[in-house]
């Protein structure tokens, strides 16, 4: 039986494909296909996710505790039973966290050595 | 049916094939999820841009699919290796390790006994008895490293979770 590690920060850093399905899933429960479609709208199409390295992401995900299989469905009328949803669990949020203000701390650094500009300075 | 349609159900057949090649922990699980997925993007890109949409889906599909083979078999030699490494801590923890190794080794100079005397490479005669133990013995062992197998946990976090190791 697999358990959590002790610390969301044990986790990081985390690869692209799984901190973005777990920006993916940080609003709402979504199924395989919309978890793709999200992470390539996200990402402007730069990180576009197959049925392999989704799904197998998926299953290391679920091991690791991150995620876990949704019961909650759709209205009856937009449902497809085939369909299997995913959310965070709660220790899936918390390394989302941490991973994001991993992120944010590593370009607030970059950015306080000039190497990125804000977009709108741009022009 | 429409020659569109034909060429997504094709297409979805050729693709459960290729999943085969994938490691069967993942394909018990997922399998069907992830031909539901490749019909899906097969027809999304099919209403966009029609035949050549479906080419280009095959194309991504096959670098998708060599990409994440590599990463999934890597990842099942390292859960193997990972479930002895962690069978052989638990047996030094419970103190097992020397009785263990001890039988194995008794076990192992008893088969090498019975297979050499049925292949007539030793020259000493086995009696029913010794034959007997010697099978019992080498039943035993098998008995043992496949409760172990089974039994010990694999690692609770997947490697690949994390963008480098150690």
């Amino acid at each position: 039986m697999s358990r959590s590690p002790k610390a969301p920060d044990d986790l990081l850093p985390l690869t692209p494909a799984v901190f973005h399905i777990l920006l993916a899933l940080a609003d709402r429960d979504r199924h395989g296909y919309a978890i793709m479609t999200e992470v390539e709208s996200a990402t402007g199409g730069r990180l576009r996710m197959g049925p392999g390295t989704l799904y197998g992401s998926i299953k290391r995900m679920i091991a690791a505790k991150l995620i876990e299989e949704s019961d909650v469905r759709p209205a009856e009328d937009q449902d497809d039973e085939r369909r299997r949803y995913y959310r965070l669990t709660p220790f899936g949020r918390k390394v989302a966290a941490a991973e994001s203000r991993r992120v944010a701390d590593l370009a607030a650094v970059a950015r306080s050595k000039g190497l990125t500009r804000p977009a709108f300075g741009k022009g | 049916m429409p020659s569109a349609d034909r060429a997504i159900e094709i297409s979805e057949r050729v693709f459960r094939r290729l999943l085969r090649a994938y490691p069967p922990s993942l394909r018990a699980e997922y399998e069907e999820p992830m031909v539901q997925l490749f019909g899906d993007l097969c027809r999304d890109a099919r209403n966009r841009r029609g035949g050549v949409g479906l080419i280009a889906v095959w194309a991504f599909i096959l670098r998708d699919t060599a990409g994440s083979l590599i990463l999934e078999y890597a990842n099942d030699g390292r859960s193997v290796m990972d479930k002895f490494r962690r069978a052989f801590a638990l047996k030094i923890r419970q103190g097992t390790l020397a009785p263990n190794l001890a039988q194995g080794l008794l076990s192992s100079a008893a088969v090498f006994v019975l297979v050499g005397s049925v292949l007539k490479l030793t020259s000493l005669p086995l009696t029913e008895g010794q034959l007997l133990i010697g099978l019992l013995c080498a039943c035993a062992v098998s008995i043992q490293l496949t409760i172990l197998g089974i039994l010990v946990t694999p690692r609770p976090v997947a490697p690949s979770i994390r963008r480098f190791e150690g």
